[in-house]
């Protein structure tokens, strides 16, 4: 993977996991630490996370600075203390819009490049047309 | 979630370089919190470790440790991806000079090199010191505190165990607010135990000495009486003529005071019935105002009545030519030894208020170049404008 490619992944994806980490909080109805959301993540799709696990956990102290989760740091049987986050009202609401904000998005990407692969004489003839 | 207390997690050898490498890269972005920084990715770390002793795939130091990237980014990316997460701090148009320093917020960890918020400090023999800032994650005023440790790892160490963040900034950062309130109150307390002791002695003392039963000898009176015995002549003629031309009656109210009230009367040693006795057929047999008229000119040489006019205290004046301008008050200076009362009787939480009074002062300190009267080395200067109120 180029460095290019990588720099539009990385940009990429820094607003999709804001989007993901809500929604499988909110699917989940219980309260997850970071490392069971990578996991979650991960195990999703058979491609793997397309980031890196430490891309997650400033997303969702992000998101709980935002008022959208809560957090509550417990101990653990297996390892230090985790920090379980759950949404909050505000972000179950704010989560209704991005997924409308996403829809538009991905509508207009798709439609985008869907235009893409048109002949290039159609345009031009619609262009001209419309000159005209 | 399991609220069963463990032992302490074993952080394995190339976790806690990671951790290490990604704290010094964190302390470095202003705006991140390193401690939120490092517990994040110990958490990951030591869930992932147990993952892989479950699954009995041990690898070795470095192998795990390429893992440890592969799986959660390279210390440097990680610590990208906080700082684009986090409220950007104001620009600094003039960084200072400060290695090895930060500052950071006592409340919630933000944290910034302090040479990138505009501090300079050099050679300072301080470990630690706290100002007051704004702080844009809190979104309020809170106790900062600059410490050095940029270049170190103590925070990896600290945070070892079932340490939380929390508990971390409680055990490291002191409550200053609190701090400052408890030393207030002592000193307050201080001052009161002081004002009430003092002031018990003081009372007891008065009250020994007679003076409190004084009090209802009318105040001009008690102070002609307090004059030695050879102008008492004086004195009653003054007091006669204040009160009513009952000569005689005047002067048994003067001898009553004197023997019963007077604070002075055995100081003094004067034989005060003798000089009573002395006087007594004088005023007895006083008729006029004309009650003592070689008196000015004995004690005054130069001064006669009716020819020169005569300077009459401010509180005597108008009331009668005859008063000679002679002190009625007595002197009594003050030895070196007895200037300790002095220091008893000034304010102490003046104290307080001198750290106000000498705050300016500041603004005349300037590099050893000789363009002030106050120079000094560059060891400790705050840019005010940047780091006063607004460093993170």
């Amino acid at each position: 993977m180029s460095d290019l490619t990588r720099k539009f992944s990385k940009e990429l994806n820094s607003g999709t996991a804001a989007l993901a980490l809500l929604g499988i909080l909110i699917k989940s109805k219980k309260p997850m630490y970071g490392y069971e959301l990578g996991m979650q993540l991960a195990g999703i799709s058979d491609d793997g996370l397309p980031m890196n696990q430490g891309a997650l956990y400033p997303v969702l102290r992000s998101l709980e600075r935002a008022g959208l989760l809560s957090s509550q740091t417990e101990p653990s049987t297996s390892g230090p203390p985790r920090r379980y986050y759950s949404p909050t009202p505000e972000g179950k609401a704010e989560y209704r819009q991005w997924c409308l904000v996403w829809q538009q998005t991905r509508n207009w990407l798709d439609s985008v490049l869907e235009t893409r692969n048109e002949p290039t004489e159609n345009k031009r003839s619609g262009r001209t047309s419309s000159r005209s | 979630m399991n609220p069963q207390k463990t032992s302490d997690p074993v952080v394995p050898p190339a976790a806690h370089r990671y951790l290490c490498e990604l704290e010094l890269e964190v302390k470095r972005i202003p705006g991140c919190n390193p401690e939120e920084a490092i517990s994040d990715a110990r958490e990951f770390l030591l869930s992932d470790y147990d993952a892989l002793v479950r699954s009995a795939e041990l690898p070795d130091d470095q192998s795990h440790y390429d893992l440890i990237v592969e799986s959660f980014g390279t210390p440097k990316e990680v610590a990208s991806q906080y700082k684009s997460a986090t409220v950007p701090t104001p620009e600094c148009k003039t960084p200072g000079h400060a290695p090895g320093w930060r500052i950071c917020c006592t409340k919630c960890g933000r944290s910034a090199p302090l040479a990138a918020v505009g501090g300079t400090r050099i050679g300072a023999s301080s470990v630690h010191k706290y100002i007051l800032g704004y702080c844009h994650d809190c979104k309020r005023l809170r106790s900062m505190r600059i410490l050095q440790d940029l270049d170190q790892s103590n925070l990896t160490e600290m945070l070892d165990g079932n340490v939380t963040t929390e508990q971390l900034r409680k055990n490291l950062h002191a409550n200053v607010p609190k701090l400052v309130l408890k030393i207030l109150l002592l000193v307050f307390s201080l001052q009161l135990v002081i004002f009430l002791v003092v002031g018990g002695i003081v009372l007891l003392s008065l009250w020994y000495s007679g003076v409190l039963g004084a009090s209802e000898l009318d105040s001009r009176t008690a102070q002609h009486v307090a004059i030695d015995g050879s102008t008492l002549l004086q004195t009653v003629s003054l007091v006669t003529f204040e009160q009513s031309q009952d000569f005689a009656k005047v002067g048994e109210n003067l001898e009553q005071a004197v023997m019963n009230n007077y604070a002075y009367r055995d100081r003094l040693g004067i034989d005060w019935k003798a000089k009573f006795k002395q006087f007594a057929p004088r005023w007895r047999n006083c008729k006029n105002d004309l009650f003592a008229p070689k008196g000015p000119q004995q004690i005054s040489p130069g001064q006669r009545p009716g020819k020169r006019r005569i300077t009459i205290p401010i509180a005597l004046k108008g009331q009668n030519k005859s008063i000679p301008d002679i002190p009625f008050v007595e002197r009594d200076t003050m030895s070196l030894k007895q200037s300790a009362e002095f220091i008893l009787e000034c304010q102490l939480l003046v104290m307080f208020g001198l750290s106000f009074n000498v705050e300016h002062y500041g603004l005349d300190i300037r590099l050893a170049n000789r363009e002030r009267a106050i120079s000094s080395l560059p060891v400790e200067i705050l840019k005010r404008t940047t780091l006063c109120l607004n460093p993170l």
